[in-house]
């Protein structure tokens, strides 16, 4: 009797015999868009507009939300994503499910933003927007519909081809709504269906009217000492590795950094236990962190996992803020202090 | 002698944790901040039910008197908004940022009687002929801003905790209908209320108690250069840190160019 080959059944093979692995390639394995490679186009008629939030420095979840449901919206109805974004734009959103965008300056005053984005969605010829729920792109999204009288929903977390799905305040209820122009997506979206690759592309950012009835005086700047250290855009923080504690609230306010340190320090008593920073204390989301003398516990690296950059100074060179750190330098955190001081020239 | 008219907008909002309609946090900042800039009189107004007990708690807050427009709780309050306002002829109109369904009942007043709308204000005062709002800009930055025409204000939760309400003054204060002329533009239907589902979490926000959760979340590299620098003395460190700082504009170097 001849031997016949089994082919397992529950898999696909082709005629050659061979197996076909059937793998969806996750999101994360899309090579990342290169700057280089975005091309400029004219804007796409007939898109679905999303809206989106300037991170610090990462896509946050938020605007990864926006675009899944922009992007579900679009395959549904054979449409294109076009992300409008105030400032940098983060090459990621091509991951995320957008296929152009549209950049404006991050100076742009909030009042002129909707009229920004008004003139994108009437170029495009759009009545379709996407937003974040909370934010700057929801009040943006707001002033768009209040200015052309569409409907708006919030907190919409399920879509479906006819049918929107909304959270409410409590939490075993939703709502179930027809299709509206503007919507404001609830961070709980979900991931997109597919990962995207391909070419980004760049639209023209169209001219826009000032808004101009307000004038803006002038910007008081914040007292580090006094704005809570979740809200500080530039902290210094301490570990173990500082003993002079004089030395370290002088560099501070020289530098003119927020105050805060591990748990360590806290529980020794240098610090107040509102400027502890970690799992069971803040979670920092500044744009810069110095970490003098810390080892990165990763319960301390729980709580700066906000951050935008962060410099570590620390004479150990396998600790754990070492890896985590954007840079570090390998020095003893005192001589550090003290030229920081001498630098900047103040007593 | 007064000589500008101040209008708070008042909602009610559900309890978040029983559901009853109670004050909503915000708006009752806004009544007490309005009742602080000097030489203003303020006319509070609510567009509902003129028998809902929440509005005594407005009452508690110092304001005399509500001016309450009926409307049914499943219409849209703008229109008679719009036409007691107009009626009204105010300098500012001042309410929180609460939600009331979706948040965009102060920016349709505001486009209907053509002001411009200031959101997440901290503090406004009246100074020479124009109004000086505050507004919340990040990181514990101001923005100043100046009107000199009528502006619709949202106060923000920023803006501190309102003083508690008063049982006497909810007691003595006044309710008061008004019924204008506005008719109701839209006559939506309550949207269908189904069992929510279950929801995974938002991608960054793993509070897993599983520690190796934990040390994924946080040790998954981001992406960027990573530099560790070996060899360089404290003065030589201290000039990069603040070359980073300069780059950032943080610290002392904010604000400038």
């Amino acid at each position: 009797m001849t031997a016949t080959l089994r082919r397992d059944p529950r898999h696909r093979w082709t005629s050659a015999g061979e197996r076909v692995e059937a793998r969806q390639p996750r999101l994360l394995d899309s090579p990342a868009v290169r700057v280089e490679d975005i091309q400029e186009v004219p804007l796409v008629q007939g898109c679905v507009v999303a809206l989106l939030d300037d991170g610090n420095g990462k896509l946050p979840a938020s605007d990864r939300a926006v675009l899944a449901a922009a992007r579900e919206w679009a395959d549904w109805h054979q449409l294109t994503v076009t992300a409008v974004v105030f400032g940098a734009v983060n090459t990621d959103i091509r991951q995320a499910g957008a296929d152009a965008f549209v950049s404006f300056d991050q100076e742009t005053a909030i009042e002129d933003r909707a009229s920004a984005v008004s003139t994108v969605l009437a170029e495009c010829r759009s009545e379709l927007l996407f937003a974040s729920c909370d934010g700057e792109g929801a009040d943006t999204a707001r002033r768009i519909a209040a200015a052309r009288d569409w409907k708006l929903l919030s907190r919409v977390v399920q879509q479906e081809p006819n049918r929107l799905r909304c959270r409410t305040g409590d939490p075993t209820l939703e709502t179930e709504n027809a299709p509206v122009p503007v919507r404001l997506v609830d961070a709980a979206y979900g991931r997109p269906a597919r990962a995207f690759g391909g070419p980004l592309r760049k639209a023209r950012a169209p001219a826009y009217p000032a808004a101009g009835v307000l004038r803006e005086v002038g910007m008081i700047a914040a007292d580090p000492a006094t704005v809570p250290i979740s809200d500080s855009e530039f902290v210094i923080a301490a570990g173990a590795g500082v003993s002079d504690w004089d030395l370290f609230f002088r560099a501070a306010r020289a530098l003119g950094a927020a105050t805060a340190g591990s748990r360590v320090v806290v529980d020794a008593g240098h610090l107040p236990r509102e400027r502890q920073v970690g799992a069971s204390g803040t979670a920092v989301r500044a744009r810069c962190y110095l970490a003098l003398g810390i080892s990165g516990a990763i319960q301390h690296l729980e709580g700066i996992a906000g951050c935008a950059r962060v410099i570590s100074v620390n004479p150990d060179d396998a600790c754990g803020m070492t890896s985590r750190a954007d840079v570090s330098f390998i020095n003893d955190a005192h001589e550090v202090m003290r030229a920081l001081i001498e630098e900047l020239g103040q007593p | 002698m007064t000589e500008h008219r101040i209008a708070v907008l008042l909602s009610t909002t559900p309890h978040p944790v029983n559901g009853r309609l109670v004050m909503s946090p915000t708006d009752a900042t806004a009544l007490a901040l309005a009742q602080e800039v000097s030489g203003a009189a303020v006319a509070a107004v609510h567009a509902g039910d003129p028998q809902e007990p929440a509005l005594r708690g407005y009452l508690g807050l110092g304001a005399a008197e509500i001016t309450v427009l009926p409307w049914p709780a499943t219409a849209s309050p703008v229109p008679a908004l719009v036409d007691w306002l107009e009626n009204f002829g105010p300098s500012l109109i001042v309410t929180g940022s609460r939600l009331r369904t979706n948040g965009t009942l102060p920016y349709r007043v505001a486009a209907a009687l053509r002001m411009p709308v200031v959101h997440r204000v901290r503090s406004f005062t009246r100074h020479a002929s124009e109004w000086l709002i505050d507004q919340d800009a990040g990181y514990g930055r101001l923005r100043r801003l100046t009107s000199d025409g009528p502006a619709v204000v949202m106060v923000s939760s920023a803006a501190g905790a309102a003083p508690m309400s008063t049982f006497l003054g909810a007691r003595r204060g006044r309710i008061t209908v008004s019924r204008g002329r506005a008719t109701i533009a839209d006559t939506a239907a309550s949207p269908m209320l189904v069992p929510a589902r279950r929801r995974p979490a938002a991608l960054e926000e793993i509070h897993s108690d599983n520690f190796v959760d934990r040390v994924r979340f946080v040790c998954t590299e981001p992406e960027g250069d990573r530099s560790v620098l070996h060899g360089l003395s404290a003065q030589e460190v201290a000039r990069q840190v603040l070359g980073e700082m300069r780059r950032l504009r943080v610290g002392t170097y904010a604000g400038k160019e």
